[in-house]
């Protein structure tokens, strides 16, 4: 499955796939992001269609995902 | 998919430390009590008092903005807004925009400064003349400009959005370079020295920064998503902000039980030595002869900017 992600600040877009699976849960894909970008999954809020999702929400083939970095730089 | 533990609706959040899952509507009460609830505990804010808040337009400052904007019906207090045009390119248009945006729907009243009306020149300009990192001169800047607007304003005391997250940071940052003199100034509330500083007040002290967030996006509130372009991440504050937020996924509500003991033992930390003095250009409070905003404008600008900066606040308050 492929999830688009657009990380906000700054509006990267970034498609993510996840091999062998229809769905995943919003804690797999934060943690993945966590990952990548050297931060706790907490460090990360994510939305779709403006709907603010859980970790336990799931994401599925073809979600554009909105993903808020916590941490600001204001 | 977790649902609200109070109405069985979708949740929005999470929240370990408490073990509750909480829909929208819920998330809000939740978060704008436990405002009220610090108000109250660390005695902040009481009724008849003015309040000058800070507002950048950041998620932090507006989720302030829109609470303590309830909160002041509740307690009977007055709410003024402030803001300053920091002059840094499309990102202060914006962030200027959104704090007019929120000042029309909620009726606030706002104290906005604009920086290249004043000075005739913004932050990057002043910082690169000055040839010191823009956050520093910034910080001398913001500084400078609140406290003048407060003192003007006869505020009670300046609200900042500072979020638990930031002061666990800062906490441990001076605890790492061992300056314990400043952690006493990290408290909820600091006391103001007669005419010449004003008191401080961060009502957000125990709202974790993920719940700040959570608060504007769910309530679609609008708010500033970019960043200022001279913001860095690879600093030893930002470090440190991980690695608290590592300790609070492993053991959840970390980051509040520290920051309580920390106001509880706050009398114990050594308080910052030498007294205050007037600056002899704008009689604001200083360390030396001249305070840190005069001194700067005068080595930038070639004149110490101070007291027309408190004419000019006069001015708009005179219009307000």
């Amino acid at each position: 499955m492929k999830v688009k992600i657009v990380i906000i600040p700054g509006r990267e877009v970034k498609t993510v796939e996840f091999s062998g699976k229809d769905t995943i849960s919003v804690q797999e894909l934060l943690t993945f992001l966590g990952e990548e970008y050297g931060v706790p999954s907490s460090g990360f809020v994510a939305v779709k269609n403006g709907v603010v999702l859980t970790e336990d929400d799931e994401i599925s083939d073809g979600d554009v995902i909105e993903v808020y970095r916590v941490a600001s730089g204001g | 998919m977790a649902r609200c533990n109070v109405c069985g609706r979708k949740a929005v959040i999470k929240i370990p430390y408490a073990r509750l899952s909480l829909c929208r509507d819920h998330f809000s009460e939740y978060i704008e009590n436990k405002v009220l609830k610090t108000i109250k505990r660390y005695k902040l804010i009481s009724r008849d008092m003015r309040i000058l808040l800070a507002v950048s337009g950041g998620k932090d400052s507006i989720t302030a903005t829109y609470i303590l904007n309830k909160i002041s019906k509740i307690i009977g207090f007055e709410l003024y807004l402030f803001h300053i045009d920091l002059g840094i390119g499309l990102y202060s248009e914006m962030s200027k925009r959104v704090v007019r945006n929120v000042v029309q729907s909620l009726k606030i009243p706002l104290i906005l400064i604009e920086l290249k009306k004043i000075l005739g020149a913004g932050i990057p300009e002043l910082a690169s003349k000055a040839r010191r990192p823009a956050c520093s001169v910034c910080g001398v800047v913001k500084r400078y400009i609140m406290n003048a607007a407060a003192i003007e304003l006869k505020a009670d005391a300046i609200a900042t959005g500072h979020n638990l997250d930031d002061m666990a940071t800062y906490v441990f940052k001076e605890f790492v370079n061992q300056n314990l003199e400043a952690i006493s100034k990290l408290a909820p509330k600091i006391d103001g020295v007669n005419d010449i500083v004003a008191a401080k007040i961060r009502p957000l002290y125990e709202v974790y920064e993920r719940e700040s967030l959570v608060y504007v996006l769910a309530n679609k509130i609008e708010f500033v998503k970019d960043e200022c372009p001279h913001v860095r991440f690879d600093t030893l504050d930002n470090m440190i902000r991980n690695k608290l937020s590592e300790l609070e996924e492993r053991f959840p509500g970390f980051k509040i039980s520290f920051i309580r003991k920390l106001v509880k033992n706050i009398e114990k930390y050594p308080k910052p030595q030498g007294k205050f003095h007037k600056c002899k250009i704008c009689g604001l409070a200083s360390s030396g002869e001249l305070c840190a905003f005069c001194r700067l404008t005068n080595k930038v600008l070639g004149k110490p900017m101070g007291s027309l900066v408190r004419e000019h606040i006069r001015d708009l308050l005179k219009k307000l």
